[in-house]
């Protein structure tokens, strides 16, 4: 019983969560703020290529 | 005064302690990723400890109430903690952009960027795991998230200013970049100890 009641609570969170991201993605950024994004100059820690928030358009 | 003694006191001593003295940074080695990477200049490391406080405060009040129910002896679910809260902070990020794209550009503009970042920052996940795990109650989880969020907001602060100094100073080359940087952290790390005592 308390094992279906965990894979609910996982499966509605991942739900949720896929959810409020294509929301999120969806979403038109305000307007003239439509390419913000963290420059390669200032963000160079993880020097992670495939971050999305590095990408150029 | 009970009110001083009893509440006021402890509270603020938990702040002090998580914020300086357990440093989430430089003591708890939580949040390096966008401590290194995102302390270049000191607008982006404002902007980001910005929305780190704002998250990780939000996260702690809203996974507490989750952890007490998940605790219930009806339900007895405890050791699900770590997976809910990595799934709540995901959505709460998601939330919380929404929330800021719609109604305030302005917020956005200075904290947008680095919502989605903060949803892989462990400080977040550190910060709400310690809480359940020390068995504190809200108000002293409210401070705990508080004091360690505002103390990484000052740490990587901080950090920015001196690494804007250290550009226009003269470093050996094998030493440029992150590397000096890193040797930076370490002694900001050994000053921090000397703090440690401070609030009894």
């Amino acid at each position: 019983m308390m094992l279906a009641v965990a894979i609910i609570i996982i499966i509605a969170l991942v739900a949720l969560f896929i959810v409020t991201f294509l929301v999120y993605k969806k979403m038109p950024a305000p307007k003239g703020m439509e390419k913000v994004r963290v420059s390669e100059e200032n963000c160079k820690g993880c020097e992670n290529d495939s971050c999305s928030l590095r990408k150029d358009e | 005064m009970p009110f001083i003694d009893t509440f006021l006191v402890p509270f603020a001593l938990a702040i002090i302690s998580s914020m300086l003295i357990d440093n989430v940074v430089l003591s708890r080695f939580y949040g390096i990723c966008p401590f290194l990477g995102v302390s270049k200049k000191p607008q982006s490391a404002l902007g980001m400890g910005v929305a780190v406080v704002f998250v990780i405060v939000l996260a702690s009040a809203i996974c507490w109430p989750i952890y007490q129910l998940l605790a219930l002896p009806e339900v007895n679910l405890p050791y699900m903690d770590t997976v809910v809260y990595i799934l709540v902070i995901a959505s709460l990020v998601q939330l919380v952009g929404i929330f800021i794209k719609k109604y305030s550009p302005s917020l956005y503009k200075s904290l947008g960027i680095y919502l989605p970042l903060i949803t892989t920052n462990c400080a977040v996940l550190g910060v709400v795991q310690s809480n359940t795990d020390q068995g504190l109650n809200f108000a002293m989880s409210m401070a705990n998230a508080v004091g360690t969020s505002v103390g990484f907001l000052f740490v990587i602060f901080v950090f920015s200013c001196i690494r804007v100094r250290l550009e226009s100073s003269d470093t050996p080359k094998a030493f440029k970049g992150v590397a000096i940087a890193l040797v930076t952290a370490a002694i900001m790390a050994l000053a921090f100890i000397g703090l440690t005592g401070m609030a009894g």
